[in-house]
């Protein structure tokens, strides 16, 4: 029995002099952490041309503005817009010559004032008029008292939705217009999301994070393996990025820490996403953190954080 | 014949062993300790070697990713097959990939070699088509390669990717990320070995892009072929002169490369023997090269060694002082015994000769006083 004890006393003995040998040698064994944050995707929620109407009503009612009503021309003219932006993110007819006026007169809709509203790639779980209402130039489209009939296009793709909304008053005499929607789109990169990860975790109340190369070549690596993908790969290229002959001396120097994100249309749309998963959040509120590097576009981000 | 005192014969017996042995092991320790430590600064030389190319192994690599980034970026896709677009909007698409402040440039360049956008406006409407870097990335390859700027005439390490059409069909043109090269040479001017040394970067035929001898940049390690001359005068160095070293068992190692190494040779240039350490820059057209005089790091060995096997001539020194006086004490008695014993031999009366030292001595007096008192 008291042969036992001793046993167990001299395992537990033992145990701590190796944890606090390795602690005070210095050796710490490096810790690779693995975040990863999509978008939203509990629910999918279904839009239809219907519905964004019907929540652009709603909007208009409790603002005490007239609601609109569904307009066919409108709604073609709608459809071609969207298909514009979609592929060539054309929001003033630069690069395909298809303004959105023209769009409107091609179907033969005679207005009086035209304005417009547009998302591309936009999560169907977040709040469409809530959005909406942060563009300054969208505000006041959905505000503009003399609006009377709209058009909607509405694609659907996976977790994302695109929608492209006309909304018109008609007439012969064009009075005004409202600037035309630009949807929020891949125009943000890494700079804008390195600021805006730093901004919030200097609210969080801990330190900014400092850059380093060598977090920067893997970040850079992963985002274009992510590129190549098309997708998050669940950051199954992460450990083998690590692990690569030339840069196995990074994971050994650094405890290094992966967290991704995609789909969102602004910087701080995905750091909203990060803060709002628990596990990843810790890249804006983990004191730990000290060194790091970002790298993003088109809609895919990849941030490195080490200590 | 001289005649000694024992005091003398055993000082001076003890003194001649330990200067023997002291200078004998001094001279084999000096020996072993200069040949260990020559070793030794080898290893220290093919050891940085290595960590540099590690470092600098890292930087292009993440300079190779960049220009791969740039090329998958939508809107840079889409400005090459449309020719037009938000233009402000793209250069800042390429800006944001400068997050360190690495690049002096980003230029994005048509199949014909034109550069069509750039960042640095001085590029746009040249023809690079020349570059190696662009002819690996229009035939898909990811490109690397240092040079002269032809329009800055500044020196820059080159990235160039492909960029693909949105189908990914076929290549429309290529992304290039031009590299300060301040970037990669500062992390040579860190280490230190405490004697003089020349640390240098070489391309894959030799010629030197950096060294801590500002003369050298520029020369290549051993004479160039025409063909080499060639390629360096009309892809990298834009008719340049290039002279050349005599280190051709180095050059020999750059292009027959297999293995970081360190070699001993005789430089005819210079007239002296040499160490050069050579390590390969990852995947890269690029080589670490770290030279030094043979003479110069034997000196500095001599220097750390030389103090050492001083403090054993003073070892000795304070040795044979201790030795002396411990001799001394343990021979006073004998002084002692030897005037008793004269005495009694001249049939003087003698008293008793007290003599308390513990050993074979006291023993011999209490003898001696046996005797004379029978």
């Amino acid at each position: 029995m008291i042969k036992n004890v001793l046993r167990i006393f001299t395992l537990l003995a033992a145990m701590t002099i190796v944890y606090f040998g390795f602690e005070k040698l210095g050796l710490n064994i490096p810790v690779i952490n693995l975040q990863t944050t999509n978008a939203p995707s509990l629910i999918k929620t279904e839009w239809t041309e219907e519905k964004v109407l019907m929540m652009i009503n709603d909007y208009r009612q409790k603002k005490g503005l007239g609601v609109l009503t569904p307009n066919e021309k409108l709604s073609m003219a709608a459809k071609a817009r969207l298909a514009v932006l979609m592929q060539y993110e054309d929001s003033l007819g630069e690069i395909t010559g298809l303004t959105r006026e023209d769009a409107v007169e091609m179907v033969g809709y005679n207005y009086s004032w035209i304005g417009d509203l547009a998302v591309l790639g936009f999560f169907r779980s977040n709040d469409l008029t809530a959005f909406w209402t942060t563009q300054e130039n969208s505000r006041q489209t959905l505000e503009e008292p003399n609006l009377k009939e709209a058009g909607i296009a509405v694609v659907m793709g996976g977790e994302t939705m695109s929608i492209y909304a006309l909304l018109g008053a008609p007439g012969k005499v064009k009075k005004a217009t409202t600037r035309p929607s630009s949807p929020a789109s891949a125009s943000w990169g890494g700079p804008d999301l390195w600021v805006a990860v730093n901004n919030r975790r200097v609210e969080f109340g801990v330190n900014p994070l400092r850059q380093k190369d060598e977090l920067c070549t893997i970040a850079a690596i992963r985002l274009n393996q992510i590129l190549d993908l098309g997708e998050l790969d669940a950051h199954a290229g992460f450990e083998p990025t690590l692990n690569r002959e030339d840069l196995k001396w990074i994971s050994e120097k650094y405890n290094i820490s992966e967290f991704l994100v995609s789909g969102y249309s602004t910087p701080q749309e995905s750091v909203a996403a990060w803060e709002n998963t628990l596990g990843h959040k810790k890249l804006l509120s983990g004191g730990e953190y000290v060194w790091g590097c970002i790298y993003a576009q088109n809609k895919f981000g990849v941030a490195i954080a080490a200590y | 014949m001289l005649k000694l005192t024992l005091f003398q014969k055993l000082f001076i017996s003890i003194l001649s062993v330990t200067v023997a042995c002291g200078i004998t092991t001094a001279t084999l320790t000096y020996q072993r300790a200069k040949r260990d430590m020559f070793q030794r600064d080898k290893e220290v030389f093919l050891k940085t070697t290595i960590d540099l190319s590690r470092e600098i192994n890292n930087l292009l690599t993440y300079g190779r990713s960049v220009s791969q980034m740039l090329a998958a970026h939508s809107r840079v896709k889409d400005y090459m097959s449309l020719r037009s677009g938000d233009t402000v909007q793209i250069l800042k698409v390429l800006e944001d990939h400068n997050i360190n402040k690495m690049f002096s440039a980003f230029y994005l360049v048509d199949m014909e070699g034109f550069t069509l956008l750039s960042t640095d406006a001085s590029f746009v409407g040249h023809n690079f088509g020349f570059r190696n870097y662009f002819n690996t990335a229009v035939k898909g390859g990811a490109g690397v390669d240092a040079g002269v700027g032809t329009i800055s005439r500044r020196m820059g390490y080159y990235f160039s990717y492909p960029i693909y059409s949105n189908d990914n069909s076929k290549i429309i043109g290529v992304a290039v990320a031009k590299m300060e090269p301040q970037t990669i040479h500062a992390n040579l001017e860190v280490s230190d070995f405490g004697f003089d040394s020349n640390k240098m970067i070489t391309n894959d035929n030799g010629v030197i892009l950096f060294s801590e001898k500002p003369e050298r940049v520029f020369w290549s390690l051993a004479p160039l072929t025409d063909e080499q001359m060639k390629i360096e005068q009309e892809t990298r160095f834009i008719n340049r002169k290039i002279e050349a070293l005599t280190y051709e068992q180095v050059q020999a190692e750059v292009i027959n490369y297999n293995n970081p190494t360190v070699i001993e040779f005789y430089d005819k240039g210079d007239k002296n023997e040499e160490i050069v350490a050579t390590s390969k820059v990852g995947d890269f057209p690029f080589f670490i090269v770290i030279e030094a005089e043979r003479d110069m790091v034997l000196k500095h060995i001599t220097d750390q060694i030389t103090p050492i096997v001083l403090f054993v001539f003073i070892a000795i020194v304070f040795e044979m002082i201790l030795i002396g006086i411990l001799l001394y004490i343990f021979l006073k008695p004998i002084e002692k015994i030897r005037s008793h014993t004269q005495r009694l031999a001249k049939k003087e009366r003698a008293v008793s000769l007290e003599l308390k030292t513990g050993d074979e001595l006291e023993d011999i007096v209490d003898s001696i006083n046996k005797i004379a008192n029978r």
